[in-house]
């Protein structure tokens, strides 16, 4: 059974069970109380009867005592203790019916006592009063009276209600039909687009009804926020697997070739085997580390397990340049402004530094310059090389992925770089809210900006 | 595209968890409501309090209906029991505590000069003055005599004479009789009132309700304001049924069926 038909017939059974039971309720209640009212027109009709009986039971003959209390549409009666009875007085207006009352069965009732009774076609309620008789026995007074008047008026209560509970019940199924579309139809909608996923394999996004805040659009955009989240962890992977196919070919390549180079001459010809050997671990430590960078890249965001922390950016900065400095013997000097506190994470702080403090050597000779700055809002660490610089239309393309200055400019002419360190470096300052600026003049030299807020934002994905 | 495949046996079970937690919440529902319907059917709020009268008020509940004095009386299960002592005996009578109505008597000991009070019908008169006479029965009236109640039976003789019989109440017995000399008076009774239907029209009227043959017509209470006229009919099954027939409008007010005696 489907959502839709499962809605439907619920709300619809729901009300008509609800609407049923109301009136009948309402109708259970009345009726009962009209019931008894009218058994208690009649007990207090049998009391008036005795009543007047005990005043003129003296003056009036018993006969005509009867017939002027006999109630109206129905029939008195006395019935002795021994069994026997008065004759009756019937007044009802069907002539069929005043003999069916007149031959109805009697006997001394010792108690009180009401009842319904149905005489032909008619309801009648029937009471025995017992009394004290003016000569001293004790008698029953039975009046049978006619309550058509008020089984009349239940029978149109009866249609009313039952007309009014039809009428109700229209609206009420065609609103729940109505809410069951509303309800399902995005959620069709949805299976629809997924079921078109799943055949097409391309990510698709629901149309969402704008300016809608209800549950159903929420589960929208949710559902579409984790089509784009799929769709870059796949864009990602994609791009690993393409990226690392073809890039690690040219290394590959390189070292094949100089392995078989050494296998054919390496023995005899040392100049050789020093060349082949030399290329073979430049190219492995190149292979490593861009294997290293291209698995980094192809994580989200999301996995990059960032710690923030208070930090001090000038003693980050002065470890890292000293440890520069002894790892490559370069010259790189950093000011001391005093303490900068930031809160940031430490690990990848450091990273983006040795990328761009790497670039930075690879691209130039003389002594690079590590400068900080703070201006109260954020704060600015500059790394300036006097090196080869860049042209304006390169400056926008260094952060994409693998691309290169020209290898004949480099410093080491070789291919030293992977092309992804900007790249990387770019992505880490998303991900720890920091921004990465490049100015750079050819010839003159590049000055690279890692620009951090002083006070970060706990929630900088969310 | 792989996460959102979800492994079957974990959709199952998700949805088996869900529907065993909601029938519980169903039943729950459906039991209170059970609840809420037999406590307002046991309470029923619709009818007004009950509240149960005192041994006093009981007592004079019964007094007013039968003269005499309460001897004893207790309360037991919402009913007081009391013990009448009244000119016609004791009685024991069963009072309702909440609606003061009588819900039971029984006679326990009688009283037996109180015994022969017995008025007779006009009925059982009529039979009596048969035995007595065969003379036609014009009118029969129950009236006060002395301080007492008397028949008074009008007779018209064969000679065309009418005769006024009082006939004692209790055993209809003739205790004297005195000639009318006024034959002019059912004359003078028609011309009292013209606006009376006739004895034949009052009769068509009667054995258009009542089947049978007409046994006898008489008019009566015609100084009450409301008179009518009481046709006694022979039945075919054996029984006699005495019609009241207002004598102005015609309309049947009701039927006395004679009890069979059998």
């Amino acid at each position: 059974m489907s959502l839709r038909s499962k809605i439907y017939g619920y709300s619809s059974v729901l009300f008509a069970v609800l609407l049923i039971a109301v009136n009948l309720s309402v109708y259970i209640v009345f009726e009962r109380i009209t019931m008894s009212n009218e058994i208690k027109r009649v007990e207090a009709e049998a009391g008036s009867i005795v009543t007047g009986v005990r005043d003129s039971a003296e003056s009036i003959p018993p006969d005509d005592l009867l017939r002027a209390y006999a109630p109206v549409e129905g029939m008195l009666r006395i019935v002795n203790e021994d069994g026997t009875s008065s004759d009756p007085v019937t007044t009802a207006t069907e002539p069929q019916l005043n003999e069916m009352l007149s031959k109805l069965p009697y006997k001394y009732e010792s108690q009180k006592k009401s009842e319904y009774t149905r005489v032909g076609e008619m309801e009648y309620v029937w009471v025995s009063v017992p009394v004290i008789w003016p000569d001293g026995e004790v008698v029953n007074v039975q009046v049978i009276e006619s309550v058509a008047d008020t089984e009349n008026g239940l029978s149109v209560l009866r249609t009313v209600l039952v007309v009014v509970t039809i009428i109700a019940l229209i609206p009420a199924i065609i609103s729940s039909r109505i809410l069951a579309n509303r309800m399902t139809r995005p959620i069709q909608q949805m299976t629809r687009t997924m079921s078109d996923i799943q055949s097409s394999g391309q990510f698709k996004r629901l149309p969402l009804a704008a300016q809608s805040k209800d549950e159903l659009s929420t589960m929208g955009q949710t559902f579409n926020r984790m089509m784009d989240l799929l769709e870059s962890n796949f864009e990602r992977q994609e791009r690993f697997v393409s990226d690392a196919s073809h890039e690690l070919k040219t290394p590959l390549t390189i070292i094949e070739s100089y392995a078989s180079l050494l296998q054919r001459r390496g023995k005899e010809r040392p100049e050789v085997f020093d060349e082949a050997v030399e290329a073979i671990l430049s190219e492995s430590v190149r292979m490593r580390e861009m294997t290293e960078q291209l698995l980094l890249l192809a994580k989200q965001p999301e996995q990059w397990n960032i710690q923030l922390e208070r930090l001090d950016i000038t003693r980050l900065a002065q470890e890292s340049t000293r440890a520069f400095r002894e790892a490559y013997h370069r010259e790189v000097d950093c000011d001391d402004p005093g303490s900068i506190w930031v809160i940031s994470d430490e690990s990848k702080l450091k990273q983006m530094l040795f990328i761009l403090l790497d670039n930075a050597r690879k691209y130039s000779e003389d002594a690079i310059e590590v400068r900080l700055e703070s201006n109260g809002q954020e704060c600015r660490i500059c790394i300036v090389d006097s090196g080869i610089g860049m042209r304006e239309e390169e400056l926008t393309k260094v952060f994409d992925r693998f691309y290169r200055v020209d290898p004949a400019r480099t410093r080491s002419g070789g291919a030293s770089g992977s092309g992804l360190g900007l790249s990387l470096a770019k992505d880490i300052a998303g991900a720890i809210g920091a921004r990465v600026e490049l100015k750079s003049a050819e010839g003159v030299g590049t000055e690279a900006s890692i620009i951090l807020p002083v006070s970060v934002q706990t929630n900088l994905f969310s | 595209m792989e996460k959102s495949q979800v492994p079957p046996e974990m959709k199952r079970e998700q949805q088996k968890t869900t529907g065993r937690s909601k029938r519980p919440i169903w039943w729950g529902a459906g039991i209170v409501a059970v609840l809420l319907v037999a406590i307002v059917g046991w309470w029923q709020p619709w009818q007004s309090s009950r509240v149960m009268l005192s041994a006093d008020a009981a007592a004079q509940a019964v007094l007013e209906q039968y003269p005499g004095e309460i001897v004893n009386s207790t309360l037991k299960d919402g009913t007081y029991i009391m013990q009448l002592r009244s000119e016609t005996g004791l009685y024991d009578v069963q009072l309702d505590a909440v609606t003061a109505t009588v819900n039971a008597i029984k006679r326990l000991e009688s009283n037996p000069q109180a015994e022969e009070k017995t008025l007779l019908s006009r009925e059982q008169i009529k039979t009596e003055l048969r035995k007595q006479t065969d003379e036609q029965l014009v009118s029969l009236e129950l009236v006060e005599q002395q301080g007492s109640p008397v028949y008074l039976a009008v007779l018209k003789m064969k000679d065309n004479r009418r005769e006024q019989w009082t006939v004692d109440p209790y055993n209809g017995e003739k205790q004297s009789s005195q000639t009318l000399d006024a034959p002019a008076s059912e004359p003078g009774n028609e011309n009292d009132a013209p606006q009376f239907l006739s004895e034949k029209e009052a009769e068509q009227k009667a054995l258009a309700r009542v089947p049978g043959e007409v046994d006898d017509t008489e008019l009566r209470g015609t100084n009450s304001g409301n008179p009518y006229y009481l046709v006694e009919i022979d039945l075919e099954d054996g029984r006699e049924a005495i019609v009241q027939v207002n004598a102005i409008s015609g309309a049947i007010r009701s039927v006395t069926w004679d009890e069979e005696e059998d």
